[in-house]
């Protein structure tokens, strides 16, 4: 559904190459993570999906469509929640609906059935400040989940978690996934993280900004955290993209 | 008296000291003034009397006040909306601000009643020099401080908006505003102070009405007693105003309460 086609990204005319000619596919249903060093632009790239940011050359694609702008059909989740902090809970996850103008009553009822979705019934009028930053990131989820998008983008949104909260986290989003049947863009980079959420991992690689090579990823759905871990192929995937990083790294 | 909480007797022991300064401090001035001219000085004992008759004899201090209050309003209403705009404006567009800021800055920095002269010979003694005054004297950190807090939104929360394809307008509404409200209440706060600094400025130099005019007026004539009175009136004004403003910021500001 999604076909990302020979993107080129630069800040400015005479700037260094940020993305060199990326082409990529998300299938619909599909999870796929960008896994990279920082600085591989992996998240100028999912901005530039989001229509946050304009490309240099080539373009995104949805269904077909050129989709250069935001539209309905894309939600982001934000590495540092970006909740309005003015707002409550409720209210930041009904913020979305409220934009496209949905009714007040309708959109308030939309919230609470996503805010009870990801185990936050009670927590309806509690501002930002007063909730953890595992609960902010939840409420995050739930923003751009109850504007029912076809497709999800997510920029390190455990990265700013604790160990804890973030496994337990995942969990959570590997649950809503499988039951909502989204599709996510992910970016992270945690190679655990890229493996045990998706069914396809693209890996990228430094200067210019390009992708390096894709693994499919071979466990099947539901999964378990410590079963996938302790399998075998786990640590031959992980291994395998970590050489090819190091390798990245030290090739410059 | 029973045993009190250590406290409980503090609380009762700074009540007593503040007290206890302020008759002190009063004994001083009445004792001080007693032997002076009254043209001179007054003493509280007879400020007190002055007031008495001033506001609930003759009643003249309520129709002043009124006066005063109505222009001053007026003018830092008008201030309230014109800064917001022009700062909006400011701080979203960066050639508004590369070509307004020089003025905003000067102009803020100048204090207001430097322009009473030409504001007379432009409009005459006439009652509307007030309200533009009290304009020249608070818009400028309403515009200052409106842009400060708008230029520094962060990018990020202005993001979330785009990513729901939200409109400039509803961005500017839902996210910009709210943002910058922190700045925007200081510039408010700034601008208020100087709006009464200009309202009381023009009524005492220009105008001659109001409770600045009355200040004044009394003074002319020596009487110092009577002269305290709406001293008294413009004070209390300020505070009213001043803890009305901060009243409506917490109303606003509610979200930043960090516990239950």
């Amino acid at each position: 559904m999604l076909s990302i086609r020979s993107v080129d990204k630069r800040f400015s005319l005479d700037g260094p190459l940020v993305l060199d000619r990326v082409n990529m596919e998300v299938r619909n249903g599909e999870f796929v993570s960008l896994l990279g060093p920082s600085g591989c632009g992996k998240t100028t790239l999912l901005k530039i999906v989001a229509g946050l940011l304009p490309a240099t050359g080539g373009g995104v694609y949805l269904e077909g469509e050129e989709s250069t702008e935001p539209s309905r059909e894309k939600a982001m989740v934000f590495q540092h929640f970006n909740l309005l902090p003015w707002r409550t809970a409720i209210n930041n996850v009904a913020y979305g609906l409220e934009v496209q103008g949905v009714a007040k009553a309708e959109r308030l009822e939309t919230a609470a059935r996503f805010l009870k979705l990801l185990d936050l019934d009670g927590y309806e009028d509690h501002y930002p400040s007063q909730i953890s930053g595992g609960m902010k990131q939840r409420v995050g989820l739930a923003r751009a989940l109850a504007t029912e998008p076809r497709l999800m983008l997510m920029d390190e949104p455990f990265g700013a978690l604790d160990a804890l909260t973030r496994e337990y986290l995942q969990d959570e989003l590997a649950r809503i996934a499988a039951s909502q049947d989204l599709t996510v863009l992910f970016v992270t980079h945690s190679i655990d993280e890229a493996i045990y959420l998706s069914d396809r991992i693209v890996v990228m690689g430094n200067n210019p900004g390009r992708i390096l090579v894709e693994y499919p990823v071979p466990f099947e759905r539901p999964r378990v955290s410590t079963v996938v871990r302790a399998d075998p192929r786990f640590a031959e995937l992980r291994n395998q993209v970590w050489v090819l990083l190091e390798e990245e790294k030290s090739g410059r | 008296m029973a045993r009190l909480k250590p406290e409980r007797r503090r609380a009762i022991f700074d009540w007593a000291l503040r007290i206890g300064f302020a008759i002190v401090l009063l004994a001083a001035w009445e004792l001080s003034t007693r032997a002076q001219s009254r043209a001179l000085a007054a003493p509280p004992s007879e400020i007190l009397i002055a007031f008495w008759e001033l506001t609930f004899v003759e009643g003249v201090i309520f129709s002043e006040t009124l006066v005063t209050a109505r222009a001053f309003f007026m003018g830092y209403g008008a201030s309230i909306a014109i800064g917001l705009l022009v700062g909006m404006l400011m701080g979203r567009s960066r050639l508004a601000e590369y070509v307004l800021e020089p003025y905003v800055t000067l102009m803020y920095a100048l204090p207001s009643i430097a322009l009473i002269p030409v504001l007379v010979i432009w409009f005459g003694i006439n009652d509307q020099i007030r309200i533009v005054l009290v304009i020249l004297a608070s818009v400028f950190p309403i515009i200052y401080n409106t842009a400060t807090g708008v230029k520094n939104v962060d990018e990020e929360l202005v993001e979330v908006g785009r990513s729901f394809c939200a409109t400039r307008r509803k961005i500017a509404t839902s996210i910009v505003l709210p943002a910058a409200l922190p700045l925007i209440f200081a510039g408010l706060r700034i601008g208020l102070s100087h709006a009464l600094v200009g309202v009381i400025g023009a009524e005492i130099i220009v105008v001659i009405t109001g409770l600045g005019g009355l200040v004044i007026r009394y003074a002319d004539n020596f009487q110092m007693a009577n002269m305290f009175v709406p001293i008294i009136f413009i004070a209390t004004l300020a505070v009213l105003i001043t803890a009305g403003m901060n009243r409506f910021q917490t109303v606003f500001r509610r979200w930043e309460v960090q516990d239950e």
